[in-house]
């Protein structure tokens, strides 16, 4: 009885099936339909807000119109199945890719602002200093391995998404959306409680995903060489590795 | 497992992220404890927790969940009330509390505080599963009473026999939300006075005080408006009752700067005050 009478106002809410209509308590003043209409739009409301929350620029770049076709189609093809409504919207970019083809910087700004949240709040773990480069010896330096912080993420973007997301969030009129001649790849993580972000060159995209992949600095060297000079490489390498070190991206050190 | 109802915390107000500097800054102190939306915490790391940690530092803590579903006749979600169990080890609340609702089936959440039909069916339900979860948590659970929109043809009781007997049977404690108790006698027009009356004493840890919104015909639970003339009536009716119970004010949309919810929480400061020496 309860687990249908459950089931029934669940498929109203989602869909508006009728079934829990017989189920309802009318008053003179206020009828079951308006009373259920509170559940079914408060639902539709509240998850839609949790998408905002999430991809605030892509809401203001699509203005809230539009938005809200978005989210709403959103909350009906994908009803949560989280624990936490933090994590609601995890496929609104895959989405935005099939239905918006044409406007690709959509779904990589949703991909950008998912990945920025997901740093923000993602483990703890101690970052290493620079002093920990100091207990390696030479010997040890091409099979140094490299643990990243759990918020470190790297992405790569066709589009001018993240130009859109910057300008608006400093209130700036945002470009004109556009693919870039080339994609750009991107390095996210999280300092001092904040995210950051910071455009990678070619090279040091390598670098990163080797590094992240498990490789060694030798492997990784060895990849610089295609950039590089083989004098230069070991100078750019072991600027890189400090770098990382310095913007608290890496958590072990080992050889 | 049934314990007295801890010595009341005073007056506290639901932790949210736009006043964490100022509550540990320019106010620290001016406020008794705060309530910590659960939910919000259940993160790998980052700045949530770190500013938990820093504030339950300087505040007793009482940890407020709206996914457990208590309710819900899906099966209970272990891994949810597991990381509700570690969350509190980190924190060390004064209780943990969530909501005598379901939020949904069929491994859907609707994220929302859905009504459940007042009948021994219901009550036996929640009973069974209060103990589990309580049995898991190693601590007593506090269940709030949730506004609700519609009523039941199978309804067999009122909402506070509903309430008492889940109480008493399963042996948990209650978070009257006196805000909740006002919107739903008026959805539904019973008398909020004998709901109160209808609560065992005894089972009461902690009030909620919040603001609705009114739809003409009925009102709506949002927790964006201050609290109303009505709710703090009924506040003075319900300390006069329950005695100085752990109070504390919900704001969850249009969100004030911390002085304006400090002041609203003098008024119900002087309230209780009142209603205690009357």
């Amino acid at each position: 009885m309860l687990a249908d009478l459950q089931h029934d106002f669940q498929r109203h809410v989602l869909a508006g099936d009728a079934a829990i209509m017989q189920a309802v308590n009318s008053t003179p003043a206020v009828p079951a339909t308006t009373r259920l209409t509170v559940y079914s739009n408060a639902y539709r409301i509240r998850l839609a807000e949790a998408l905002a929350a999430n991809m605030p620029r892509l809401k203001e770049l699509l203005g809230d119109e539009q938005f809200g076709v978005i989210a709403a189609a959103y909350v009906d093809a994908h009803p949560s199945q989280f624990a936490s409504i933090r994590w609601f919207g995890d496929r609104l970019a895959q989405s935005l890719e099939q239905s918006h083809p044409s406007q690709p910087w959509l779904a990589e700004l949703a991909h950008w602002e998912w990945a920025l949240a997901a740093s923000f709040d993602a483990s703890d773990a101690t970052a290493v200093g620079v002093e920990c480069l100091a207990s390696a010896a030479p010997g040890d330096w091409a099979e140094l391995q490299l643990q990243f912080h759990p918020s470190v993420q790297s992405l790569q973007l066709a589009t001018n998404a993240q130009a859109l997301f910057k300008a608006l969030a400093e209130e700036q009129a945002p470009p004109r959306p556009a693919m870039l001649v080339r994609p750009q790849p991107w390095l996210l993580w999280r300092q001092d409680l904040k995210t950051q972000y910071r455009s990678l060159e070619p090279a040091e995209a390598v670098a990163v995903r080797i590094m992240r992949g498990g490789g060694t600095f030798g492997a990784m060297c060895e990849a610089l060489c295609d950039w590089h000079d083989g004098d230069e490489v070991p100078l750019v390498a072991a600027g890189m590795l400090k770098r990382w070190i310095v913007e608290e991206q890496l958590i072990r050190v080992s050889a | 497992m049934s314990s007295p109802v801890a010595s009341s915390l005073g007056f506290g107000l639901g932790l949210r992220p736009q006043h964490y500097e100022a509550l540990l800054g320019e106010h620290r102190g001016r406020i008794g404890w705060l309530e910590a939306l659960t939910d919000n915490y259940l993160v790998p790391g980052g700045r949530p927790l770190h500013f938990l940690d820093r504030l339950r530092a300087h505040y007793p803590v009482v940890l407020h969940g709206v996914s457990l579903s208590i309710g819900s006749t899906d099966p209970l979600d272990l891994d949810y009330v597991r990381s509700v169990k570690a969350l509190a080890a980190r924190v060390e609340p004064a209780w943990v509390s969530d909501h005598l609702c379901w939020t949904g089936v069929g491994g859907v959440n609707l994220h929302d505080l859905m009504p459940l039909p007042f009948t021994e069916e219901t009550v036996r339900h929640v009973v069974s599963r209060v103990h589990a979860v309580q049995d898991l948590l190693g601590r007593q659970l506090v269940l709030e009473n949730v506004s609700t929109y519609v009523s039941f043809a199978a309804d067999e009781m009122t909402e506070w026999e509903f309430l008492r007997e889940i109480a008493e049977r399963a042996d948990c404690k209650l978070l009257l939300d006196v805000n909740n108790v006002y919107v739903s006698s008026v959805n539904h027009g019973f008398d909020p006075l004998a709901y109160l009356r209808g609560v065992p004493v005894e089972r009461v840890q902690q009030f909620h005080l919040a603001g609705h919104s009114n739809q003409g015909e009925y009102l709506i639970d949002t927790h964006d408006e201050p609290v109303c003339e009505e709710v703090w009536e009924l506040y003075a009716a319900a300390v006069a009752r329950f005695g100085p119970v752990a109070t504390m004010i919900e704001r969850d949309d249009k969100i004030p700067d911390l002085p304006v919810l400090l002041a609203e929480l003098e008024r119900a400061r002087s309230i209780a005050v009142t209603a205690k020496a009357a």
